[in-house]
């Protein structure tokens, strides 16, 4: 059975309005219909603390002003929650990649990215999980 | 008309159905035999093949003994499809030289690795007008004849090819040459009679020489034989040439090495396990690197772990998770560099199959390593090289 869209629930964690909106329009394009969102890291971590077995996967901007996306993993991380983590970012360079790694990050997607795009980097972190079939 | 001329004319006719009959059955048990020895052959080996798998042994010696006896069983299957179908077309501009070497793995193959295959093939080109499966079946029933007459081994058949003349008509000339135990002068006349066989009850179909005999014929040439007992036989054809264009590329030329190839990355999506390890088994023998992937949704994992370039996906259309094209548009935009490659099992243009890209090569399964290798090494031609590493 090929991966089930709507059976998976995605948090994004983006402070821009307009990125927001983009997304959640490209998210529902490709069949998402589960979206909970969050304008910085300190409302996305409240949200997780209180929900967090309600997020299959955790799509985060990286530059956000007072907690980057890479605070905001590692603490994630560092309560134990493995939810998928999809850094989403302009920073294509080696070092970026690797610091996002090391903190625990699943995915990584570039901006500006595609609708197919977005779906390809989905659909990998969503391989496997037998729920969402 | 008198009862005894009847009797006689009834007499001659049972004796003639006879002989048809008793030609049918030689026919038959060669033919069973030869398939029978070849079925014990592949069954033995698959049997070897269970038992060292449960030991945790590898098995590729008796693989490739299983793919070069099923060989042997074509080469039967053609002179018997050949038998059945009597005339050939002369409708392809052949060149000769490349022809024979295109089915050197074969004629290596039906000769046995106890003997050894020389080929002395000219420097001119040498084209003839002919049907080039006429050409294969020729030189396999030469080659299995050569085997069955030095079978301890150590013999060596030799396929000479020059230009000759014969009255202002440019002949191609093929010599072949074994050194196994000779055709003796008492047999000699009968060697080209159809159903004509020394090789014993049930071991032969007495076919080879008589097809050949024919097949030279309709090709307007000619072929003639020596013989020495105890030091071998030569078999002299001689084909018209012709000076047309040739139309005919043989389909396994050795044009394809692995030099082209090797050091490249394929992803294979393949959900047909089998087949996927058949694939896998092919593009790794030409020094590729290969990531298989059971579906096109592991597909997108597997390159996403891969750090290096892939320079191909090659992939089924009809999956059962996510189709070919789908996966190609995905793929396409996380690594747009890497070529993409359909194959399906339904013909291209079948509705399982419809609306695709045409820039994007389609092969139809089964595959034919050769034309596998074709196709990767067009893509690669067009890409330049530039994504290999």
């Amino acid at each position: 059975m090929d991966i089930d869209f709507s059976k998976v629930k995605i948090l994004m964690i983006e402070d821009e309005k307009e990125a927001r909106s983009i997304m959640r329009d490209m998210l529902s394009s490709i069949g998402v219909t589960q979206i909970f969102e969050a304008s910085n890291g300190k409302e996305g971590l409240q949200f997780l603390d209180m929900a967090f077995d309600l997020v299959d996967i955790i799509l985060c901007d990286w530059n956000m002003p007072q907690m980057t996306g890479i605070h905001i993993l590692k603490q994630f991380r560092s309560v134990g929650n493995k939810t998928p983590f999809m850094m989403v970012t302009g920073r294509g360079d080696m070092s970026s990649v690797v610091e996002a790694k090391s903190a625990g990050v699943n995915g990584y997607i570039l901006k500006p990215f595609s609708m197919i795009q977005l779906e390809a980097k989905l659909r990998i972190l969503a391989y496997d999980n037998p729920s969402f079939s | 008309m008198s009862y005894k001329k009847k009797t006689n004319m009834e007499s001659v006719a049972l004796e003639e159905q006879r002989q048809k009959l008793q030609m049918l059955g030689q026919f038959a048990g060669g033919t069973a035999h030869d398939f029978n020895n070849i079925l014990s052959i592949i069954k033995g080996y698959a049997e070897s093949i269970e038992r060292r798998v449960q030991a945790g042994q590898g098995f590729q010696d008796q693989l490739c003994k299983i793919i070069e006896t099923t060989q042997r069983g074509a080469g039967i299957t053609r002179q018997l499809l050949a038998f059945g179908r009597q005339s050939i077309g002369l409708d392809e501009v052949v060149d000769l030289n490349a022809h024979i070497l295109s089915q050197k793995h074969l004629l290596e193959t039906a000769l046995e690795s106890i003997n050894t295959l020389d080929l002395h093939l000219c420097d001119h080109l040498v084209k003839v007008e002919c049907d080039p499966e006429a050409i294969v079946r020729i030189l396999l029933n030469m080659t299995m004849n050569a085997r069955d007459a030095m079978p301890n081994g150590g013999g060596i058949l030799s396929i000479h090819t020059d230009v000759s003349s014969d009255q202002g008509q440019e002949m191609a000339h093929i010599k072949i040459s074994d050194t196994g135990s000779g055709i003796s002068p008492e047999v000699m006349d009968s060697i080209f009679e159809p159903f004509f066989t020394t090789k014993g009850q049930g071991k032969g179909t007495g076919l080879g020489l008589s097809m050949t005999f024919g097949l030279v014929d309709q090709m307007q040439g000619q072929i003639s034989v020596s013989s020495e007992v105890n030091h071998g036989t030569s078999f002299d054809i001689f084909l018209p040439m012709t000076d047309k264009e040739i139309t005919y590329q043989p389909d396994d030329q050795p044009l394809m090495t692995k030099g082209g190839l090797s050091g490249c990355t394929v992803l294979l999506a393949e959900d047909e396990p089998d087949l996927r390890d058949v694939l896998t088994e092919m593009l790794t023998s030409i020094g590729m690197t290969v990531l298989a992937a059971e579906d096109a949704n592991q597909a997108l994992v597997i390159q996403e772990g891969y750090e290096r370039p892939i320079d191909f996906l090659l992939t089924d259309i009809v999956m059962p998770q996510m189709s070919g094209q789908k996966l190609a548009e995905l793929f396409q935009s996380l690594r747009p560099d890497t070529q993409i490659i359909y194959m399906s099992g339904y013909p291209y243009g079948h509705d399982a199959v419809k609306n695709l890209n045409t820039d994007v090569p389609f092969l139809s399964k089964p595959l034919n390593q050769g034309k596998l290798q074709e196709t990767l090494l067009e893509c690669l031609g067009k890409e330049g090289f530039k994504s290999k590493h």
